[in-house]
């Protein structure tokens, strides 16, 4: 009975399916995945489900779904299909440059080129997205976001992501992190000068304007005379007197009514002259996304990449040393594997509870089993912060991305999660997760109804280090694949 | 029926409004009438405006009746109490109010201890009351609040924390820039009694697991080199003060004669103020250094070198501390004289070498003859370059054994300081050659809650640091912090006598 409906249903829906593609002009590419398992980092894993891509675009999702017969089918019901991976934090093989202190203006967009056999590795290991950051110490610019493809090169999909900035030394980056939030807080004081001199010069405005019309209504009850007339061109003084000398030659053969639509216009003329709208002064471009993050105008969060538990208590006190208005939006990244973080596990752990929202507080991580400081006890850091509740973004310790790097995080993230760290969360910290750390989960991060085809195909559990990469799919095309 | 009642509680209502509104007017033109209410019926004066005060009253019309002159004062007496119950009344809402808002005081009572005020007496028994990082109340009767934490030193001493005079490697450059507070030197320190350390010239508390209140006090003391084997720098720094010294007198003589010329005539002064070359930039220190404003430091040995420090001192009247000071004991009349400040290593020896041509003058009595002229003598640990190989490293500290602080103390007490003298020097005396003494060195009221509980007397060497509080926080635990737990976990007292049972590192498991 329930498999008689089941087919009627997926019936119905190929024949919805083959009815649209038949009623429309082109045809377009239908592409089938066949899966063995497919996690889809959303919801829970489908063994044996199908995914139909129409025009790089997923579908749907499902078990034993009826496809239409013009589709192309990829059998990959011995392999598993994950959404494509995105790296939150790379360089690749961009040259390193020594850079320190305050340097908000760069944009890693400025240094990344379209020559795909370096950024090669990145696809090979199952990442569809990078995020490349500037290089240096302190506030080091801005990220901007790659989509890896074979035959485009490298396409952007977000060329002005977060701002990135490093806080790795206390005794180092301390004093940079001081300095650009006091930067950041002398310019919005001068935003803020500006504007109330503007709103002072407004006010002066509007009064001169409104004596002006009161003047001019006057003079409209005295009968628009030549004298009243005059004292109502008094006020406007600027203007040149050859032209309203013309003008009143003009206007005055129409008499007082004419009178009275001219005034507007004269206010109008006069607005010109005036404080017109406010135009904010020009910002240091080099605290210029700071200001944005303090004003909390800016999409995309501050990343601090923090060296240790110390680290923050600085932070914190940087935070508190210089009066801002606000805290900027930030995210901390916990990349250095021999960080101290678990001194701070249990403030960690009161902000993620406190955290509001259906989605928990990002938190960019290292896999690494975490030695605690002056012992030899290791610490699962990044299970005990998922279950505090955060939403974990793994990327690698180390900025340069050689392959074995990036395979690196998947394998770590298997030895964390057979010791205790949840499989689905160690997942979404490689697709959803980042996907909305760099604001890009619209369209990326998991494999749901709607969402870009971009997946990852392996011959086995994506954490588990004897599985690899076996395709690459972008926009329901192979972009890669193994021989 | 019922909207009979509903007018007669519409009038009863209107009715007081009315008398309210009539009321107003009165209590605005009280205050100027002293006696409104009060039956004085013989009022002498009622077009008399309010009466200045009763004894002009009397000078000026003495006709009056005496009953004014009280009528007159009694009302005033009044108001001025109405005002202060106002006032109180006043201030109690506002602390109640504040009381409601603030968060709430945190309190630690150390109690059942021999508190050791250093600067006052040593209460057996007595309880220290720490609020919000201050000392609250020291004493053998002190209330507890319910909500209090307390720490049982019962059978332990109470000293205040020990003061590092001359440390690096603890706290960074300036302990607030850089220090990690989970650096593993921090409860070491804390384990050998010390809670507050210098570093560069700033001093700092060894505040571990926390960055609050790790600054002490910044730009403390200027280094000075003034060595017979530098003779340029000391020629330079001879210059430096010289000029300095003119210019603030030719300052202060300019600031004269300007109040001067002021005096007689408005007119813009033409009088020019002298340059301040000397007293710019780096020549600025030397200017600190006059004013008192910052100390000068010295690290010196040889008595040639203290004398002629000492005379420098007493010539510009400056704040002066000697690092080292190993022949100080054969001019430590010269050095009392000069008001200067020693900072000595009792373990210090000079066995002499080959640059030397002889050995250094260093002794062990030298902290108590120096104490017997009058010196206040702090107390530092020797240099690693002496005691190599006899201590254990500490990493970053610069050489600097502060595990053993209060050991080079005890070495003093065995050349002849008083222990007395012993424990000061690790405490007020360091405090007040450093000018903090305001803050830290001393268990008294209104000072900061640095306070260490040892199972043992101080400058014994069986003694261990139980618990190290600073700024009013459980800082050090030896029970909780794994570095000293295996000894003597029971909580005995130090005593020489058989090792305890449990003397082997615990921590490692049984021997296998």
């Amino acid at each position: 009975m329930t498999r008689s409906v089941r087919t009627l249903f997926s019936g119905l829906v190929a024949a919805c399916l083959f009815t649209t593609n038949a009623g429309a002009e082109y045809d377009p590419e239908i592409v089938v995945v066949k899966a063995g398992t497919i996690i889809t980092a959303s919801g829970d894993a489908i063994e044996g489900g199908e995914i139909i891509i129409e025009d790089g675009e997923i579908t749907l999702v499902g078990l034993s779904l009826d496809s239409p017969k013009n589709a192309e089918v990829i059998d990959a019901r011995d392999m598993t299909v994950m959404p494509g991976m995105i790296l939150a934090r790379t360089r690749l093989n961009l040259p390193f440059i020594r850079r320190s202190g305050v340097n908000g203006q760069f944009v890693a967009r400025d240094e990344v080129y379209p020559d795909l056999t370096g950024f090669r590795p990145a696809l090979e290991s199952g990442y569809t997205a990078v995020a490349f950051v500037p290089p240096g110490t302190g506030i080091t610019g801005r990220a901007s976001v790659y989509r890896v493809m074979e035959i485009d090169g490298l396409r952007t999909l977000d060329a002005d992501n977060y701002l990135r900035a490093t806080f790795e030394d206390a005794a180092r980056d301390k004093g940079a992190m001081v300095q650009a939030l006091t930067k950041a807080q002398a310019e919005i004081d001068k935003i803020e000068e500006a504007r109330e001199e503007w709103e002072k010069q407004k006010e002066a405005w509007d009064k001169k304007q409104a004596e002006a019309k009161k003047a001019a209504e006057k003079e409209s009850e005295n009968g628009g005379g030549d004298t009243p007339a005059d004292e109502g061109d008094a006020p406007k003084g600027d203007e040149p007197k050859p032209e309203g000398a013309r003008r009143r030659a003009t206007e005055e053969p129409s008499g007082g009514e004419t009178g009275d639509d001219s005034d507007p216009t004269n206010g109008g003329e006069k607005k010109d002259e005036g404080p017109g709208e406010f135009v904010p002064p020009e910002i240091d471009p080099s605290v210029k996304p700071l200001v944005d993050l303090i004003l909390g105008e800016a999409e995309h969060p501050l990343i601090i990449e923090i060296g240790g538990a110390s680290e923050m208590l600085h932070l914190r006190d940087a935070f508190e040393q210089v009066t801002i208005d606000a805290e900027p939006k930030h995210v901390l990244a916990m990349l250095s594997p021999s960080g101290d973080y678990s001194y701070q596990i249990e403030s960690l752990a009161s902000v993620a509870a406190g955290h509001e929202g259906d989605d928990g507080p990002l938190l960019m991580v290292s896999p690494a089993m975490y030695t605690e400081r002056y012992t030899v006890e290791r610490v699962n850091l990044l299970g005990e912060l998922a279950f505090a509740g955060f939403d974990l973004v793994s990327v690698p310790s180390s900025l340069r991305g050689s392959s074995s790097q990036l395979e690196d995080v998947r394998q770590e993230l298997g030895m964390l999660v057979r010791e205790g760290l949840d499989h689905d969360e160690a997942i979404r910290s490689l697709t959803l997760h980042p996907a909305r750390l760099l604001g890009i989960d619209t369209d990326f991060g998991s494999i749901e109804k709607g969402k870009t085809a971009d997946l990852v195909f392996f011959n086995g559990d994506p954490l588990d280090p004897a599985s690899s990469v076996q395709k690459v799919m972008i926009e329901g095309r192979i972009e890669w694949e193994t021989e | 029926m019922r909207t009979a009642d509903l007018l007669r509680v519409l009038v009863a209502l209107v009715a007081s409004l009315a008398f309210v509104g009539a009321s107003v007017p009165l209590a605005s033109a009280e205050p100027d009438e002293p006696t409104p209410d009060e039956p004085t019926p013989d009022e002498p004066s009622p077009d008399e405006p309010t009466p200045e005060t009763p004894e002009e009253g009397d000078e000026e019309d003495e006709s009056e009746s005496d009953e004014s002159g009280s009528g007159d004062t009694e009302p005033a007496e009044d108001e001025a109490s109405d005002e202060a119950t106002e006032e109180d009344g006043v201030g109690n809402d506002e602390a109640s109010e504040e009381e409601a808002d603030e968060p709430k005081d945190e309190l630690l009572a150390i109690i059942g201890g021999n508190v050791h005020t250093v600067t006052g007496p040593t209460i057996p028994g007595g309880t220290v009351l720490i609020r919000n990082g201050r000392i609250d109340a020291i004493g053998r009767r002190v209330t507890i609040p319910d909500e209090a934490e307390v720490i049982d030193a019962s059978g332990h001493e109470v000293y205040p924390g020990l003061i590092a005079v001359d440390s690096s490697g603890l706290l960074s450059r300036n302990p607030r820039e850089g220090t990690d507070p989970y650096a593993i030197q921090l409860p070491f320190v804390l384990a050998a009694g010390i809670t507050t350390a210098i570093t560069s010239d700033n001093a700092g508390k060894v505040t571990s697991g926390t960055l609050d209140g790790i600054l002490l006090r910044e730009n403390l003391f200027i280094e000075l080199e003034y060595l017979s084997t530098e003779p340029a720098k000391r020629r330079e720094i001879r210059r430096g003060l010289g000029d300095a010294r003119r210019y603030l007198r030719d300052l202060a003589a300019h600031e004269r004669e300007k109040a001067l010329e002021k005096l007689g005539e408005d007119e813009e002064s033409e009088l020019e103020p002298p340059d301040d070359e000397p007293v710019k930039g780096r020549n600025s220190r030397y200017k600190r250094l006059l004013e008192g404003d910052a100390i000068a430091r010295f690290e010196a040995d040889e008595a040639g070198d203290l004398v002629a420090i000492a005379d420098l001192a007493e010539e510009f009247g400056l704040r002066v501390i000697i690092i080292g000071a190993e022949e100080g004991w054969t001019v430590a009349d010269r050095l009392g004289r000069a008001d200067i400040s020693v900072v000595v290593r009792p373990r210090a020896f000079n066995p002499g070498d080959d640059d030397r041509m002889r050995a250094n003058g260093a002794t062990i009595e030298n902290a108590g003859i120096l104490h017997r002229h009058g010196v206040p003598v702090a107390v530092i640990p020797a240099d690693t370059w002496f005691t190599q190989g006899t201590q254990v490293g500490l990493w970053g500290l610069a050489g600097k054994d502060l595990k053993h602080l209060a050991y080079s103390a005890a070495f003093a007490v065995r050349g002849g300081l008083p222990s007395r003298a012993a424990i000061e020097s690790l405490t007020i005396t360091a405090a007040r050659t450093l000018g903090i003494d305001d803050r830290v060195g001393s268990l008294e009221v209104g000072k900061d809650a640095d306070v260490i509980i040892t199972d043992g007397d101080l400058l014994h060497f069986m003694t261990h640091v139980r618990y190290a509080v600073v700024n009013g926080r459980v800082a050090y635990d030896k029970a909780e912090d794994t570095l000293f737990n295996h000894i003597r976990p029971d909580g005995d007292r130090a005593s020489v006598g058989e090792a305890p049972a449990d003397h082997w590192p615990r921590r490692l498991g049984e021997p296998w």
